[in-house]
């Protein structure tokens, strides 16, 4: 090998363009990314954006990342440009680096086997941890022919103690368990639940504002209901 | 493999590959070039110069400004919503009636539908206390002063937001406002009587 001086210094400016376009451009670019304010839509309130999860999705998060779910599922809208995302309501708007600030690691996914999880929270739109478990328990239940596997091992047949729990999972009819034995959730099955439904990115920031239809009404529009004659003078 | 070939020894050494100088072609080298110059023109056009709040679909810092809700006001009434809403709200209610014992009313209030902001500006920076008059009802309270707790643009907002909220339609009242009345330091709260000795606007 006469050039190996050469050979190095080529495998040293490749690594190094793509550390360059990789790691430092975006830490750059988004390395200061800190919590904002959303913006103002129809009469809500401003809200900090985001906010942690509680801790019990933040467990959730940890069986997600066991599970491999990531594998299948990807947690990012694109934008409007980019597919057809929103237009299939899969969110309001598209993911925004925001999105994940609290995420560690984030688990964006690369393939979208199953559908994308990044509003499941809000497309879901129950507190019926039930629906959720179901998924779990027989993804083909929800979607026939579904080729997610079933994540059985979440659950528990165990004995009816003195009283039923109140937990219980109701399987689809041809699961159901055998007398006097009921399914239980095991707590990595609650958790996951709870991540699952923490997941949102329908608040609107700058980068992503709302739809022009939803912005603020101009202040000096006269208020429909009972408005007081025009403004009085205040007394002399 | 031909059988009358020597065979050879396994430790018979096999010189190195050598790496012989070459040049490279000028085609490639413009054809390179003309890609990196496209992609160097697509950059500066579509990036948004690299600017870290432009997203698809918007192209540049203009576009994304102009994408946002753009009336002033519009954005100064929900920033006062959120003021009144944290602290105002205690006593003058989500209503903005107020409460018998805690504070009157700014629901058709003459102090607030004033023509100019002046007089509400200072109640709020200084707070108010002894009697005054509202909507024909007298009313001895105590309101403190906020002077230190919010800036100028804060109570600007918070004003412009009572001012056309409930069925209040009112004009906006701009920081500027509030800035000249805050430099005119009162001492102590404010008193029904020195607030009609004030001029409206």
């Amino acid at each position: 090998m006469n050039s190996g001086p050469m050979l190095f210094l080529g495998l040293f400016a490749t690594m190094a363009c793509s550390w360059t376009g990789f790691i430092l451009a975006p830490q750059l670019q988004l390395g200061d990314l800190t919590q904002t304010n959303t913006v103002v839509v129809g009469d809500a309130l401003s809200q900090t954006y985001p906010v942690a999860v509680p801790g019990v999705a933040h467990a959730g998060a940890e069986v997600f990342r066991a599970n491999g779910c990531a594998a299948c599922h990807t947690q990012m809208v694109r934008p409007s440009d980019l597919g057809s995302d929103l237009q299939r309501g899969w969110g309001k708007r598209r993911s925004l680096a925001e999105d994940y600030l609290f995420e560690q690691p984030v688990m964006l996914g690369s393939q979208r086997v199953g559908p994308d999880l990044a509003n499941f929270g809000r497309l879901m739109d129950t507190n019926n941890n039930n629906e959720i478990y179901k998924r779990f328990f027989d993804p083909r239940s929800i979607t026939p022919g579904s080729v997610m596997p079933p994540y059985r091992y979440l659950f528990e047949t165990r004995k009816i103690g003195p009283f039923p729990s109140t937990n219980a999972f109701v399987p689809p009819e041809k699961y159901a368990p055998p007398a006097g034995y009921e399914i239980v959730p095991r707590p990595e099955a609650r958790t996951l639940a709870a991540y699952l439904l923490s997941l949102h990115q329908d608040a609107y920031l700058y980068e992503a504002p709302p739809p022009e239809s939803l912005w603020p009404k101009k202040t000096n529009a006269v208020p429909t209901n009972a408005a007081p004659a025009a403004a009085k003078p205040a007394p002399k | 493999m031909n059988p009358d070939e020597p065979k050879k020894s396994v430790n018979q050494s096999v010189s190195e590959p050598v790496a012989e100088s070459w040049t490279i072609p000028m085609w490639m080298i413009i054809l390179f070039a003309l890609l990196i110059y496209g992609g160097a023109l697509f950059m500066a056009e579509n990036a948004g110069g690299f600017a870290k709040d432009v997203y698809n679909p918007y192209r540049s810092p203009e576009d994304v400004a102009a994408a946002n809700p753009q009336d002033p006001d519009a954005i100064r009434r929900a920033e006062g919503r959120k003021v009144f809403a944290g602290t105002c709200a205690a006593c003058h209610q989500d209503s903005g009636l107020g409460q018998e014992g805690k504070a009157p009313p700014l629901v058709g209030s003459e102090w607030v539908l004033a023509e100019g902001g002046n007089r509400i500006a200072h109640v709020v920076l200084n707070g108010l206390s002894g009697p005054i008059t509202v909507k024909g009802k007298e009313w001895n309270l105590a309101m403190v002063p906020w002077r230190d707790n919010f800036s100028d643009e804060q109570i600007a907002a918070v004003l412009t937001y009572v001012r056309s909220s409930w069925g209040n339609n009112a004009g906006p009242i701009s920081p500027d406002l509030v800035k000249t009345a805050r430099a005119d330091k009162h001492p102590g709260a404010m008193s029904s009587e020195e607030l009609l000795k004030m001029p409206v606007q």
